[in-house]
């Protein structure tokens, strides 16, 4: 089973759409889903506050994936980087 | 939530959740709307609370609220809810905070990227070791503290003056013996506590402490996330791991926060056989000191045994991989009275718990030799020992090495002033000990955290399994023809 959540205020849905995991180090994008066939996952991603609509931006991407969200920033391994997916990538600034 | 409810009136979430506040009737402590948002995100311990709180029918109507609006939706409710809270908090955000960043990276920013990028990182892990750990806690703790204490305290005041007194007082040699002979309460237990692990184990919960203070540790964290994951553990673990390195049985008291089992028993299980505690360290690097080929093997031997003893038990544990993720709080500069806070309360912990175990343990040696016991043990041990190439004596350190590791590597300290012991035994010797079994204070807290099955077992593995390595490594030394 696979779940994908889509947030509530998703224009342009097929611009850019990549997940974190994907993104150059420096590059920004707009939290568009999250996707993850493991409920934990979801629950972890959603307790850092990484919802549909929040811009991230990456800082890192070794040893971790180090990103910036709002005035935090978190570490990941990559199988929560994939889970999250962005959309407009490179477009804002 | 409050604020949403203006918007979001005759929205299907808003309104079960406004008859659940009207259902509720018992005082939870907390707003009924509070309860009312947990028990239709499913919190298990607050429905079977209201279950027992309120009546039967209220409960049944509860549920089928809750129910019905989980079908409404299609996303979990816990997560819908989040989103709404998300609003609500940009709301206020957007309308009390002004937020202008600066253009340039702020210092600590830059100083954050260097801790965090592998090739600057990594170079600065082994400085921060190198200072903290063998400078500071094993150069000045263990060295120069303890000599005053060891050598100006204790054998030239405190030992003559309770050997003379107890000669007064006490007639009979056998009792005289429990306080002040060769193992003696005062003239041992209390001299090892208070010379030996009291300077070592303070000036390493200084350095964690200065460590904890600043930020460092959960940098250190990401940075060794992938290592960590090969041996089924991940970047969180390194706070337990390290505090290991300060004392083994307070670490695995910590292994609580590392969110599955399976990472728990990987970690006990490390704790127990390949992390050092200060005191141990301290001794060992005293030990080994005088020769850094010696300290090398010894650290090269521990570090392998760590990652391919981890990768092993990672293959053969059952459980879900872990996943890695870590807020990375800004930069500080460590503030002096957390420091001290910090430093205090851990040593009077520390102490607390070993004083009485090391009184203990000197009362148990003195049994131990009054009744032949330890004569026993000791014959029993001095196979093993010499099967890995030591001399018979070296057995009497292994023996109490179990009273507490710290006790046992100080009885090789003893060995090794009378010229007992060549290079190479040295090594074998510092291996078998740092892998030897816990002392008994982490042996009860490995069997009370995982239990009787799973401590038991971690214990036997680490008993076999360190011979076999002091073996292993005295017949490569030999067949290599190194001598250290």
């Amino acid at each position: 089973m696979r779940f994908r959540f889509r947030g509530n205020p998703v224009k342009n849905t097929c611009d850019n759409i990549l997940p974190l995991a994907k993104l150059k180090v420096g590059q920004k994008g707009v939290v568009a889903y999250l996707q993850t066939a493991n409920r934990q996952r979801l629950q972890k991603i959603m307790a850092m506050g990484i919802l549909p609509g929040k811009t991230i931006t990456l800082l890192q991407k070794f040893p971790s994936y180090v990103f910036q969200v709002g005035l935090s920033q978190f570490a990941v391994d990559r199988e929560l980087a994939e889970a999250i997916i962005l959309q407009d990538v490179d477009r804002i600034n | 939530m409050h604020g949403t409810k203006d918007k979001a009136a005759g929205d299907f979430l808003e309104i079960s959740l406004e008859r659940i506040e009207t259902l509720l009737k018992g005082d939870y402590n907390i707003s009924r709307r509070a309860v009312a948002l947990l028990l239709l995100q499913g919190d298990d311990e607050l429905t079977s609370l209201t279950t027992a709180t309120e009546s039967p029918e209220t409960s049944v109507e509860i549920a089928e609220i809750a129910a019905r609006t989980k079908a409404h939706y299609q996303e979990p409710l816990a997560y819908l809810i989040a989103l709404r809270r998300q609003e609500e908090v940009n709301r206020i955000v957007k309308e009390t905070v002004e937020y202008r960043p600066g253009t340039k990276l702020p210092l600590r920013e830059r100083l954050s990227r260097i801790m965090t990028n592998p090739v600057t990182g990594t170079p600065l892990l082994f400085l921060i070791l190198y200072f903290g750990l063998y400078k500071f806690v094993g150069g000045f703790g263990a060295g120069t503290l303890v000599d005053f204490l060891e050598i100006d305290l204790f054998e030239k005041i405190v030992n003559p003056f309770v050997e003379r007194t107890f000669a007064l007082l006490i007639p009979w040699p056998v009792f005289r013996d429990l306080f002040a002979g060769d193992y003696g309460i005062i003239t041992l237990g209390i001299r090892y506590a208070v010379a030996l692990i009291l300077p070592i184990v303070t000036t390493f919960f200084l350095v964690f402490a200065v460590i904890e203070d600043t930020g460092y540790l959960p940098r250190l964290a990401l940075l060794i996330d992938r290592i960590f994951k090969k041996i089924g553990l991940t970047g969180r673990a390194v706070i337990p791991i390290v505090l290991g390195l300060g004392c083994g049985t307070m670490a695995t008291m910590v292994t609580r926060t590392l969110p599955t089992k399976r990472e728990r028993v990987i970690a006990t299980l490390l704790l127990a056989l390949a992390v050092p505690c200060s005191a141990q360290m301290g001794v060992i690097l005293g030990l080994l000191a005088g020769s850094p080929k010696a300290l090398l093997v010894w650290a090269v031997v521990v570090i392998t045994i760590f990652i391919l003893v981890g990768y092993f038990a990672s293959m053969i544990i059952p459980g879900d991989e872990p996943s890695f993720y870590m807020e990375i709080p800004p930069l500080r500069l460590p503030n002096l009275n957390n420091i001290f806070t910090k430093t205090y309360a851990r040593v009077k912990w520390y102490f607390v718990e070993i004083l009485p175990m090391f009184i203990l343990a000197s009362v148990l040696i003195w049994f131990g030799q009054l009744s032949g016991l330890f004569r026993l043990l000791t014959k029993v041990l001095e196979h093993p020992v010499r099967w890995i190439g030591l001399p018979d004596n070296t057995a009497v350190a292994f023996l109490f090495g179990f009273f507490r590791r710290d006790y046992g590597a100080a009885g090789l300290y003893d060995l090794k002033k009378a010229g007992l012991l060549s290079g190479n035994q040295l090594v074998v010797a510092c291996i078998t000990l740092t892998l030897f079994l816990p002392c008994v204070a982490q042996f009860l807290m490995n069997v009370k955290e995982r239990g009787w099955k799973t401590g038991l077992a971690i214990s036997i593995f680490v008993l076999f399994f360190s011979f076999s390595a002091g073996y292993f490594v005295s017949q490569v030394l030999g067949l290599l023809g190194v001598y250290l």
